[in-house]
């Protein structure tokens, strides 16, 4: 079980991950933001049943929502989030001064650069919580 | 580190869940602790200690 859903994070990651690129670059700006509003709506949306369903769990069983491992997995997560931001905004920063200089291609706009840099670190933040909730191996 | 909170869960007729209520964490924080994904605190381990009637350096084996 433990592999099949290290396998699917993997592919789910890729998948995520290719599309975000197909759209970042290829869509233009007014669908691109259509786009992007619907994904985080719906994204918001399931986050929000999960938590409401685990909070109902919660009370059912009389078990606790939080402990210090779910505490750890968060401040892990929340920490590799923080760090992938930072490598985007250093790549998108280094992309656009070569981009310019060098090769004569488009600046990325400030629009799509700020979307990127909430959207990715969030989704990793969300993700990288979940998987270190349900692998327990956060030393 | 290898623990022995299964073995004493057996002996005192405990669950997961029963044992998870008593020290207050959730149901699969033992099981990680059980099967060694996890190191827990100390506050945690002196907890289940208690609950199991033994003491912090029986219930978890060190190994090097």
């Amino acid at each position: 079980m433990g592999k099949r859903l290290n396998l699917f994070i993997r592919v789910f990651l890729a998948a995520l991950l290719i599309a975000g690129f197909s759209l970042f670059f290829s869509l233009p700006g007014s669908s691109f933001w259509l786009v992007a509003t619907v994904a985080i709506a719906v994204a918001v949306g399931l986050i929000a049943i999960v938590a409401a369903s685990e909070k109902v769990t919660s009370i059912k069983t009389g078990l606790p929502l939080e402990d210090e491992l779910s505490k750890k997995a968060t401040w892990k997560a929340g920490y590799y989030a923080f760090l992938v931001g930072l490598w985007l905004a250093i790549v998108i920063m280094v992309a656009n001064m070569f981009a310019i200089e060098f090769f004569r291609l488009p600046e990325i706009e400030f629009r799509y650069a700020f979307e990127a840099l909430i959207v990715v670190p969030a989704i990793t933040f969300i993700v990288l919580a979940l998987w270190f909730k349900k692998n327990g191996k956060i030393d | 580190m290898k623990t022995r909170i299964k073995e004493l869960r057996a002996k005192f007729s405990l669950t997961q869940e029963e044992l998870a209520k008593k020290v207050g964490v959730r149901r699969e924080t033992i099981v990680f602790i059980e099967k060694g994904d996890y190191n827990c605190s100390i506050l945690l381990a002196h907890a289940l200690a208690k609950e199991l009637k033994t003491t912090i350096d029986k219930l978890f084996i060190w190994e090097e």
